[in-house]
């Protein structure tokens, strides 16, 4: 059996995992256990050398969330001022990525229960919605507008009170 | 019903099956479209754009997202503007409740001011993340701000309104009336007298809102006669001060 546990000193043990595409990949328990669903898999002895297939994670954020896993995984505990500066400036490059992945990432870590990068995935897409238009949120995210100009006039008129009024209507929204 | 239309029925191949199937699959694409916009009115609404990223996304990870957005108000209104998937998450309810529980502070709007004759709210931040000056107005200029939750007092005539801040049921926000008080009934008769008659000659209004003590619940109004010193609980009335 594969010895679970949280220590990341104590385990060397590599753990497969293989994403839906086929790709192989590998990383230290301590990473892989940073994941609610590949922990659960270790502790029920479902990791082997076929390794742990991974059916809705495809190759590309696989591979991003074993470097995050394994990054964090290895700064875990007792972190100086300085490593904890360094894994935030780690995370902020990490999640530098374009609208796919970040969609790619947000849903792999949401399946694979891997806490921190959920938070980190969902931070991002907030603070790309926050401060846009309502059409540049669209155009950021590939959104179609299926608001009549009805609709959006009503919602509009309903809280005027929280749009400045020296704009037109269609800017302001 | 609509004209039958060979061309765009649905599932023609299965016409020997059981009745109940071959019922639904004789259902024409805007039968099947309007079916669905009739029975769940409430649920959903269809989004064109399905294939989408941010369409894409589950639900409860849009409404993560949707969480921690900033508290300004102004930001979760323009995201709900986006599409109909992200209003109908972003105006649920539960979804307001669980974003005020989530920042716990609420953002401030902006300050009311009396230096000038009539008092004003005027907004903080810049645009977009700033309300316009006309959201916290009341038809009355004599009011002031009056407790931790956004309420507020006015001066109506002789009438003193305490209004209250308030999401209803549906989500909407606006200004509630919770209470008027009639200060003719808690001043002194001789007050409201001379009040009544001060009230034709002086442009002036006949009572204002000094001041008020917010653990008390003690409004301190302004008349010709003096100031009164008002319990809100007991609508007990005190002279506070002759002028």
């Amino acid at each position: 059996m594969a010895a679970a546990t949280d220590d990341a000193g104590d385990s060397n043990e590599m753990i497969r995992v293989v994403s839906s595409d086929g790709e192989h990949f590998e990383m230290p328990e301590a990473a892989a256990n940073l994941s609610l669903v590949l922990r659960h898999m270790i502790e029920d002895d479902c990791a082997d050398a076929a390794g742990i297939p991974l059916a809705v994670v495809a190759a590309k954020p696989l591979a991003k969330i074993v470097d995050y896993c394994t990054k964090h995984a290895a700064k875990s505990s007792g972190l100086t001022i300085e490593e904890a500066e360094e894994l935030k400036r780690f995370d902020a490059e990490f999640i530098e990525v374009d609208t796919d992945m970040l969609y790619d990432l947000l849903v792999a870590a949401d399946f694979m229960g891997v806490e921190g990068l959920s938070k980190l995935a969902v931070q991002r897409t907030a603070d790309l919605i926050k401060g846009k238009t309502p059409e540049q949120n669209r155009e950021t995210f590939g959104i179609v507008n299926d608001f009549t100009p009805e609709e959006e006039e009503e919602i509009c008129k309903e809280n005027e009170w929280a749009f400045q009024i020296t704009k037109p209507p269609s800017r302001l929204c | 019903m609509k004209v039958y239309d060979p061309n765009k029925r649905v599932g023609s191949i299965l016409n020997d099956l059981e009745v109940a199937e071959t019922l639904v699959a004789n259902l024409t694409l805007d039968e099947i479209d309007d079916m669905r916009d009739q029975d769940s009115p409430t649920s959903r609404p269809h989004c064109p754009s399905f294939h989408t990223m941010a369409n894409m996304l589950p639900d409860d990870i849009l409404i993560e997202i949707f969480l921690h957005l900033p508290t300004h108000p102004t930001c979760l209104l323009r995201a709900s503007l986006v599409c109909k998937q992200w209003r109908f998450l972003i105006t649920d309810h539960e979804f307001i409740q669980r974003f005020c529980a989530f920042h716990q502070t609420p953002p401030v709007l902006g300050i009311f001011t009396n230096s000038t004759s009539i008092p004003r709210f005027l907004p903080i931040g810049n645009p977009p993340e700033c309300v316009t000056a006309g959201a916290f107005s009341l038809p009355d200029p004599y009011w002031q701000a009056e407790d931790g939750g956004l309420g507020l007092a006015a001066m109506t005539g002789f009438n003193l309104q305490l209004w209250a801040w308030e999401i209803d049921s549906e989500g909407v926000t606006g200004w509630v009336l919770r209470k008027t008080i009639e200060l003719g009934a808690v001043l002194p008769l001789e007050v409201s007298c001379l009040l009544s008659t001060d009230n034709h000659l002086a442009r002036r209004p006949p009572a204002r809102i000094l001041g008020l003590v917010e653990e008390d619940d003690l409004f301190f109004i302004w008349t010709a006669s003096g100031v009164f010193a008002i319990q809100l609980k007991s609508l007990q009335s005190k002279k506070a001060y002759e002028d």
